[in-house]
């Protein structure tokens, strides 16, 4: 099988500051990559270098065979390149990033009917069925911030979905909430996982990466420390860095 | 004891609520009395000036004469202003999109915009458009070219308020818009202004109700507005305070009404916002 993202060589800097240097790794479909790390190590960057919302200074990534356009003049054709990258990779960010102005449903069709240009019945048929699917469709014509924490998030999970996107990327999902809510953030991100998604995940919850992941990486000065499946990981880290970073947030 | 202490929390509570009542009570009160001590200060105020204005030996029956045909003039009054406010909010859209450009040449073109205008007086403007584009061939009436330069003289200094209300708009709402894939004016269109128009709709009415004065400025034109009926028949009769004072009065009542429909447009639209982010269930 082939790998769904191709990482080689990938450096980001932030004016001087080097926050990846030289990441390279694949991710293979269907695969559960949670990325654990310090802050400031370069996990969201990583994930916002995937989907251009950061522009990596070099390195070659490929997403489903699609090269991002690094060191690439801004033609036309990059440009419909990154969207089209952007449109098979869903993202769900820290604090949710819903559209204040357009209630639930209409959160969930934005993608498709402004971007993918599809007809706002079977938009609206679909997104009415990820809604049930994240247990939100009762909320169907409220706004968003008549939600709390968890259910915008299980919202933005569903719009993001809603573009049927081959990966998923969550930064930090469940960072913003109240205890008591990530609970039901987790259990929707492991029933995604079940059906088969490809997901790389930034995230501080080890239970969740225990359960689900099927590997984590260890991120730190700017590179992979380490890398391997949770058991492993979280129960004979080869490394001191990862041993005393977990014992933090264990 | 439960009984006993139901019916003691019971009592309690009544208190309670009757000092609430009387706290609410007391604040319509003081409501009021400032309502009334506001109208009276603004009657008194009038009144003053009605004392002076009776010094300037004042043609009372020329000025009701004449007010029917300064009146005309309201309308024009109206609709320029309206129409030059629409011009100017196209231009202030395009200007703060160019202010926010990474690109050299709109950036370049939207700033030279913004300069040249609010360094020069728009009297000036209004000459300049009225009187330069026919050297250049396109003839303009008066209507027209003060409507253009209105617009393009408003549109710049309320670039600024456009500016400020798509910079309101959280990085992430952008974000969130690009990763599902939008363009640029996708993202512009359906994200970013709609919610940028709530804090962008109050300044701009305020702009409209400048606009609404300094729109006298194009009674240089020969434009038939308010203040140019007021100074025509005004120098033809000598009465020139006369109709000063009649126009100045309509510009006034105008302003009134218009700011009236401003504060109920803030007050919906501030209702909206408590709507949309006021409670959790």
């Amino acid at each position: 099988m082939e790998p769904i993202i191709i990482i080689k060589d990938l450096k980001k800097y932030f004016q001087h500051l080097l926050v990846l240097d030289g990441i390279s790794t694949n991710v293979m479909p269907g695969e559960v990559v949670v990325i654990i790390g310090r802050s400031g190590s370069g996990k969201s960057t990583l994930l916002r270098c995937l989907n251009w919302l950061e522009e990596p200074q070099s390195g070659h990534v490929l997403v489903d065979g699609m090269e991002l356009p690094i060191g690439q003049k801004r033609t036309a054709e990059v440009k419909n390149r990154i969207i089209e990258i952007r449109t098979h990779m869903g993202m769900v960010f820290q604090d949710f990033n819903l559209f204040p102005h357009r209630t639930i449903i209409d959160n969930v069709i934005e993608g498709p009917v402004i971007v993918k240009k599809e007809d706002r019945k079977t938009a609206i048929a679909r997104g009415e069925e990820l809604l049930s699917w994240v247990g939100m469709i009762e909320k169907r014509d409220n706004y968003p911030d008549q939600l709390s924490g968890g259910q915008k998030q299980r919202v933005a999970i569903a719009r993001s979905l809603a573009m049927e996107p081959k990966i998923m990327l969550f930064d930090e999902p469940t960072s913003a909430l109240d205890p008591e809510l990530i609970g039901e953030v987790l259990s929707v991100m492991k029933k995604l996982a079940e059906e088969g998604m490809t997901m790389l995940v930034v995230t501080h919850e080890m239970g969740f990466a225990r359960e689900v992941a099927d590997r984590i990486i260890f991120l730190g000065d700017g590179g992979i420390i380490e890398d391997g499946p949770p058991q492993k990981i979280m129960e004979s880290p080869e490394h001191e860095d990862t041993r005393v970073f977990l014992d933090h947030i264990l | 004891m439960s009984a006993t202490g139901d019916a003691q929390a019971t009592a309690k509570d009544l208190e309670v609520t009757e000092i609430k009542l009387k706290h609410i009570e007391e604040a319509k009160k003081a409501k009021k009395r400032f309502v009334l001590w506001v109208s009276l200060v603004w009657v008194g105020i009038f009144a003053f000036l009605l004392i002076i204005f009776n010094q300037f030996n004042l043609d009372f029956r020329f000025m009701l004469k004449y007010l029917p045909f300064i009146m005309k003039g309201v309308g024009t009054t109206i609709y320029v202003s309206l129409l030059s406010i629409i011009s100017a909010c196209v231009l202030a859209l395009f200007g703060a999109l160019g202010r926010l450009s990474k690109n050299p040449i709109f950036y370049g073109i939207a700033t030279f915009y913004i300069s040249i205008i609010r360094g020069t007086p728009l009297i000036v403007q209004i000459f300049v458009i009225y009187l330069g584009l026919p050297q250049m061939g396109i003839v303009i009436s008066a209507v027209p070219a003060g409507i253009i330069a209105l617009g393009v003289n408003y549109g710049a200094y309320m670039t600024e308020i456009f500016r400020a209300g798509i910079q309101s708009i959280g990085r992430g709402q952008i974000e969130a818009a690009h990763s599902l894939g939008m363009t640029y004016a996708q993202m512009m269109k359906r994200v970013v202004l709609p919610q940028a128009l709530r804090l962008i709709i109050p300044p701009t009415g305020n702009e409209f109700i400048a606009m609404l004065k300094d729109s006298a400025l194009v009674n240089f034109l020969g434009v038939w507005e308010l203040f140019f009926r007021a100074i025509k028949v005004g120098r033809q009769n000598f009465k020139n305070m006369e109709t000063l004072i009649i126009a100045g009065l309509f510009y006034w009542m105008v302003t009134i009404i218009f700011q009236y429909f401003q504060s109920r447009l803030e007050n919906r639209l501030s209702k909206g916002t408590r709507q949309v982010s006021g409670m959790t269930h």
